[in-house]
């Protein structure tokens, strides 16, 4: 299995649109933080009687900034998903793995393990970045622990939308893989907004919905938990968290990781089973 | 018994891909199944390395269930439709492809060299595949099926890609192979190929094989002739079969089979005799190609 990790991370680095999306991920923070920059150089802005609407826009900017994190991290692992066995069936190169001296699962994993990889350094990096910009531009109470756990809880996000469009690659074609993850992506998105503005007006259908949404793909559950145990200090219901619909008025119940973890295990165990019983 | 089959059978819905399959290769032999496009002859080859699963049946390689990582440990594949992972070298793709067969890493360097020194690709390893010739890439995932020196070797149209002097190379190897005691299943159209080096034979028509034996038994009885007639008329066609003698025609060329030399004359009266206008007759030893029409047309 070493070897496909190692084959993998090989094609990852050697791919164009990995330098392409390094780049626009360069772009995206210089122009993230060139913006706080200059939200905190308006004329007045450390006077304390703006102080605490200063604070609430830089909560409000991280919140936003980690929310295009996810954006960025979903798309890379749906486009990294999709074509990682589809690819390789439509074009034949997979007889170069399943021909040799080499069990089924170890291809899948080797590839699940090595985009994982892949995407858990992208989103540390990425959104510890965000969280450490608008920290020092606003001084927001970071505890660089919280942090740290809140960024592995964001990796859950790319991990989660990899193991659908991985499970995905092994049964139908990389156009039809990626249609899917972005589609199911787009329910979560807009099933988890529905929920916080549902918390928001105190209207429990509105968060049932997004907890169906979330049980569909509990990606929106992760960011919503990654960012809370980040900002744990800051009391549910208070205004920094409930201001708009990138913070947590409706947090995720405990049950969520557990759902999570298990739901990561329980799609790769399909996706083991279904390449493995299948025809090459 | 080096590879040994019972009643394969392959089916995808309704449509029977292989049908009781059973055949058996011994060390040394070069086993050439032929038979025309969509016979199953990739699917049996697929089956053969755990690629695709058999409906009903079983085999084995070396004893071993074919699919199982033992059974592929010691064998060689080169797909008909090859293609590599065009963003490594030529060297990184054969180290890649040593260590998933366990080559040890002191013995990899030596392994690689060999084999491409069989492929003719020695001094062009360090360049990136996607700058090779197909014929290049065809002769690089051929070195990739032999530097773990397997018994057994799987070649799905191995010349495919290759110019006529690249086939005649890969001919010279398969016979070292076959010498250095590897034994070769392959797969091909050319049949010319098939009757220079195969060793055995089995025909396959629509998923079933329906002869295998030495290619000395299937070269061996009789011999042909050709005709040049005025015109291949139904009637033409229906004496001939009813007599047993035509193997193919191609426009007024006929190809009969005769038993010995001294029958054809007497054959030729015959034809004259039943009016049929003859023009031109060559005799020829019995090829390849009548035998594989002959069945073929059965």
């Amino acid at each position: 299995m070493r070897y496909i990790i190692g084959l993998t991370c090989q094609e990852i680095i050697n791919k164009r649109i990995l330098h392409l999306g390094m780049v626009l991920t360069v772009l995206f923070m210089a122009f993230y933080g060139i913006g706080l920059h200059y939200i905190v150089q308006q004329p007045g802005v450390h006077s304390s009687a703006y102080l605490f609407v200063v604070q609430q826009a830089g909560y409000q900017m991280l919140f936003l900034g980690w929310f295009c994190c996810t954006f960025l991290m979903g798309t890379m692992a749906i486009l990294m998903g999709a074509g990682s066995i589809s690819r390789e069936l439509e074009t034949g190169t997979i007889l170069n793995l399943a021909s040799r001296p080499l069990s089924r699962n170890s291809i899948i994993l080797g590839k699940y393990l090595a985009y994982g990889l892949m995407s858990l350094i992208y989103t540390m990096v990425l959104t510890g970045s965000v969280g450490l910009l608008a920290s020092h531009f606003f001084h927001l109470h970071i505890v660089p622990a919280q942090l740290f756990w809140g960024l592995w809880l964001f990796s859950l996000l790319p991990l989660l939308l990899l193991a659908v469009t991985t499970y995905c690659s092994t049964a139908h074609s990389t156009l039809a893989a990626g249609v899917t993850g972005f589609m199911l992506f787009a329910v979560a998105i807009i099933g988890g907004f529905i929920e916080q503005i549902g918390a928001m007006m105190n209207n429990a259908a509105m968060v049932k919905i997004g907890v169906i949404t979330s049980l569909l793909l509990p990606t929106d559950a992760a960011y919503r938990l990654a960012v809370h145990h980040i900002l744990g200090s800051i009391p549910m219901g208070s205004a920094e968290m409930t201001m708009s619909p990138f913070g947590v008025a409706s947090l995720p119940s405990t049950w969520a990781e557990v759902y999570i973890f298990a739901y990561l295990a329980v799609l790769l165990l399909f996706t083991l089973l279904h390449f493995s019983n299948r025809d090459l | 018994m080096l590879l040994e089959a019972h009643q394969l059978t392959k089916t995808y819905g309704r449509i029977q891909a292989c049908t009781d399959i059973c055949l058996s290769l011994e060390e040394g032999q070069v086993f050439g199944l032929l038979g025309p496009n969509g016979a199953g002859k990739t699917t049996l080859v697929k089956i053969f390395l755990g690629l695709v699963y058999a409906s009903s049946g079983e085999a084995f390689i070396q004893g071993q269930p074919v699919g199982s990582c033992r059974a592929r440990k010691n064998t060689g594949y080169l797909p008909e439709l090859f293609r590599l992972y065009e963003w490594l070298s030529g060297f990184d793709y054969l180290r890649f492809s040593a260590r998933l067969y366990s080559v040890p890493v002191r013995k990899e360097r030596q392994a690689i060299d060999r084999s491409l020194e069989m492929v003719g690709l020695l001094g062009r390893e360090k360049e990136k595949i996607r700058g090779y010739s197909k014929g290049m890439q065809q002769r690089l995932a051929l070195a990739a099926a032999l530097l773990h020196q397997p018994a057994l070797i799987f070649l799905d149209e191995p010349t495919s890609a290759l110019d006529p002097v690249g086939r005649r190379d890969i001919r010279d190897l398969i016979a070292r192979l076959q010498s250095s005691g590897i034994s070769l299943f392959l797969n091909s159209h050319l049949l010319s190929e098939a009757e220079l080096t195969c060793t055995h034979l089995g025909f396959i028509k629509q998923g079933q094989l329906i002869a295998t034996g030495s290619i000395k038994e299937f070269m061996q009885p009789g011999q042909s002739i050709r005709l040049e007639i005025e015109e291949t008329t139904p009637e033409v066609l229906e004496l001939l079969n009813s007599s047993g003698k035509l193997i193919s025609y191609e426009g007024s060329t006929l190809t009969l089979q005769v038993e010995n030399r001294e029958e054809i004359p007497s054959l030729v009266a015959y034809l004259v005799q039943e009016g049929i206008r003859i023009y031109g007759v060559q005799e020829g030893s019995r090829g390849l190609e009548e035998v594989f029409i002959g069945f073929m047309q059965e």
